[in-house]
């Protein structure tokens, strides 16, 4: 085992020994409401294997999701810190980062290091305010490198402002892991009174590390941006899995029901280009088929597409390249146009919302700029518009609802996914907070699709762990295995983190709490469908 | 008119100083390009849903709808910002109560400046401002000694206290530069022997003008909903900065294009050219 840095923690502990700087003890993390109380009852933090431990860098907290190298000749490491150098200066110049220079120099610039952030910041919170989690760390870590390397003056000035790190690969290989300590949920900036953002910055170091050293983390870049680009989608499906994937959901429907049952695909000029997470119809097909369902049956025109890149609305570039977002964005605006749809639908998935319906709108122009919406607001108007027979007695069970964060703090869409939860589930309950002060479900900025090495342990005890105290909270006093209780979380990236945590501390099985997306519930609700949508023991 | 004193003089070049240091930053950031859009929730001139945090997404096809916004609500939220720092209030109430009379005092301080000036306009128009004087003279006299006084013994409490915080709280020491003291320890000095064009000359170099990153921070950046429609001055700016070259130097990145030419570029992905 590693030895590790005595607290507290300083900035510069980053540049120094190659000690790890903390180590996770689950007995020091807040505790969960019981009977989660007791962290032996949990399965202990896997540790790296030998070999593991040799070629990748995990000085961090002793987790590894980039596997910076460990070994590195001084050759490599003096070409490397010349390039994250030439990476920073990019970062500041306006060619190569009209995207988000604005933000990130008013970030850079006027924080005033009042800690505030750090309050609403639910990792560092959870983790028992460990040091180097402090949403002001990283940020301060390359606030200073800028200040010795970049500024002038920076190494004549030296201490007197803070111009005293030093860059070389112990930083690198942890700033980049400490780049991906953060969902980029954005919590912390909304709690600053200067408006100081310092997710963006965790996504600007990322940028860094990405566009210019050519370091990212597997899952995202190579089974991610890399891989959708390629076969279609981030979940190596290729156009053929497609359709036939949308031909099982449609026999596997009409065997459910007996009721005819279509699935669109490649309609021209429909009115609209439904896109889903395509880990969807891996992991949760019952939901693309609810879509299904509720559209047909509201008469509505639409279609799937599948076009390369157009049947998987992810677009992990969000996270952390404006390049693959930029390419993926386009890609999908593109088939929209082929196709001559009037607008773009955006499944329930949160990051794909914000990538697709905000974030890049200032990527198009006229000839590629098509209308993009969420799927809530329309399925509001189908819940509200009388055409479906709802029975809100079939949902007789509690129900609470998660806020995936890319689309309630980061667009505002609130209410209408509450409209309906009110409308068709009796015994709906807030989770506290909830609406755009939420926390983040621990798998944002794409970490629930991080599965490599020992990530996904950081995931279950530290990131996830807020919104699994929140859960349990939603049900409090009814937390046995009694009754069956529903966690709707409209958002692909938020159900996988929920799956995992509930899987990690046995949730289900010890108190009957499943998860799902809302338009099951919807459908659930249909008294048009004779048996019930949602099959408890396959949730 | 006598010429000037030293003194004055150097009160003179002080405050022109500050003006163009400041300006220097603000065009810094004004000129900085437009974007990507990157709001946070709540947005005040979201009319009846500011409340909740919700936005124009939240209705169907919003893009045919004009934007419902409320100028009063945006206001409001801002007023509460300027005079009572309402989100340090609710989010970090411990430094609230030193942060706020620190920034009071500062504002009682602007507006003495103000009312000296006022009254040195006024004398030298053969209003006389004193106690004793006229209406206008009086309200004039006691308004200066009050904003005075108060602005000084504000800003010296919230500075102090300020300082002590950051010397005693382990979050913030560990984060404080020598500059971030000194700053503290300088305003103080300065506010005790009434030095004040020094500091003027200095303040515009610190982060303690995050009074005009805070404007940016909030009206350029989380509250910017403006969208992009075909024609507008955003397309514009987009078309524009698309054309931009790229040096981004990533094996995803396509050598020597634009951002129109590598965010087309994706058969470099399909090709396999990344690792």
């Amino acid at each position: 085992m590693e030895k590790t840095i005595k607290k507290p923690i300083k900035i510069t502990d980053i540049s120094k020994s190659k000690e790890q700087l903390v180590k996770i003890n689950p007995q020091e993390l807040v505790p969960l409401p019981p009977p989660y109380d007791k962290p032996d009852n949990f399965p202990k933090i896997k540790q790296l294997t030998e070999e593991q431990e040799q070629q990748m860098d995990s000085s961090l907290d002793g987790f590894v999701l980039v596997g910076f190298p460990k070994s590195v000749s001084e050759e490599q490491e003096k070409k490397w810190v010349e390039k994250f150098l030439s990476g920073v200066k990019k970062l500041l110049n306006k060619e190569d980062n009209w995207t988000f220079l604005k933000p990130l120099l008013i970030s850079l610039e006027y924080c005033t290091k009042c800690q505030t952030c750090s309050k609403a910041c639910n990792i560092f919170q959870m983790s028992g305010e460990k040091e180097i989690y402090r949403p002001t760390y990283r940020a301060e870590v390359l606030r200073r490198i800028i200040k010795k390397y970049i500024k002038p003056g920076g190494r004549l000035f030296g201490k007197f402002y803070g111009a005293d790190i030093d860059l070389n690969r112990n930083l690198l290989a942890r700033l980049a892991e400490l780049s991906y300590r953060c969902t980029l949920c954005r919590r912390c900036a909304q709690a600053c009174s200067i408006g100081i953002d310092n997710a963006l910055i965790t996504r600007e170091i990322r940028k860094i590390f990405s566009q210019e050293l050519d370091i990212t983390v597997p899952d995202l870049h190579k089974l991610g941006t890399v891989q959708q680009l390629e076969t279609g989608s981030s979940t190596g499906m290729p156009p053929l899995a497609f359709k036939d994937n949308i031909e099982f959901l449609e026999e596997d429907f009409e065997e459910y029901t007996k009721m005819k049952f279509n699935l669109p695909v490649n309609v021209p000029n429909a009115d609209i280009l439904l896109i889903h997470n395509a880990g969807e119809y891996l992991a949760w097909p019952e939901n693309p088929e609810a879509f299904g369902i509720i559209l047909e049956a509201a008469g509505i025109s639409y279609t799937l597409s599948s076009d390369l890149v157009a049947y998987d609305s992810v677009n992990y570039g969000l996270f952390y390249d404006d390049i693959q977002l930029a390419k993926i964005a386009l890609k999908h605006a593109e088939i929209a146009k082929k196709l001559g749809v009037k607008k773009i639908v955006l499944g329930e998935c949160g990051h794909a919302h914000k990538a697709l319906g905000v974030v890049a709108d200032r990527i198009f122009t006229s000839e590629n700029n098509i209308p993009r919406e969420s799927c809530l607001t329309l399925l509001k108007d189908i819940v509200f518009s009388g055409k479906l027979a709802l029975d809100p007695s079939r949902n007789d069970f509690p129900v609470t609802l998660h806020d995936p964060c890319n689309i309630v703090r980061s667009m505002g869409i609130v209410e209408p996914q509450r409209k309906i939860l009110r409308k068709i589930c009796p015994k709906f309950r807030e989770m506290t907070p909830h609406g755009i002060e939420n926390y983040c479900c621990g798998g944002g900025s794409g970490f629930a699709i991080c599965k490599s090495l020992n990530f996904p342990d950081w995931r279950m005890h530290i990131s996830g762990r807020m919104k699994l105290k929140q859960i349990l909270e939603a049900f409090q006093g009814d937390l046995g295995p009694e009754n069956k209780k529903y966690v709707c979380a409209p958002c692909s990236n938020c159900k996988g983190q929920i799956r995992d945590l509930f899987k990690f501390y046995k949730v289900t099985e010890k108190s009957s709490i499943y998860y799902g997306g809302l338009v099951e519930l919807i459908v659930n609700a249909m008294s048009d469908i004779k048996k019930p949508f949602i099959e408890w023991e396959m949730l | 008119m006598s010429s000037l004193s030293n003194l004055q003089l150097f009160t003179l070049v002080s405050c022109v100083f500050f003006i163009v240091i400041l300006a220097f930053r603000t065009i810094k950031i004004i000129r900085t390009p437009l974007h990507l859009r990157w709001e946070l929730m709540p947005i005040p001139h979201e009319k009846g849903r500011y409340y909740y945090g919700g936005s124009r997404y939240e209705k169907i096809d919003h893009w045919k709808k004009p934007a419902e916004k409320s100028s009063l609500t945006e206001l409001t939220a801002m007023l509460e910002e300027i005079i009572f720092i309402k989100s340090l209030f609710k989010r970090n109430r411990q430094l609230w109560w030193f942060s706020y009379p620190f920034h009071t005092g500062l504002y009682f301080l602007i507006c003495y400046l103000f009312l000296l000036v006022t009254g040195a306009i006024a004398e030298n128009n053969g209003v006389t401002i004193a106690a004793d004087s006229g209406i206008f003279g009086t309200i004039v006299h006691y308004l200066t000694v009050f904003c005075g006084f108060s602005g000084l013994i504000l800003s010296i409490t919230g500075a102090a206290g300020l300082l002590v915080k950051r010397m005693t709280r382990k979050e913030l020491r560990l984060y404080s530069t020598p500059s971030d003291y000194f700053n503290l320890v300088f305003f103080l000095i300065v506010m005790i022997t009434g030095f004040i064009a020094t500091l003027l000359i200095y303040l515009p170099f610190t982060h303690m003008i995050h009074f005009m990153a805070k404007y940016f921070a909030y009206h350029r950046v989380r509250w910017a909903d403006e969208p992009n429609t075909s024609g507008s001055k955003v397309e514009k700016h987009v078309i524009k900065q698309l054309g931009y070259k790229v040096s981004w130097s990533a094996s995803h990145v396509k050598q020597g294009g634009t951002w129109a030419d590598i965010a087309k570029d994706t058969e470099r992905d399909a090709n396999g050219k990344n690792n």
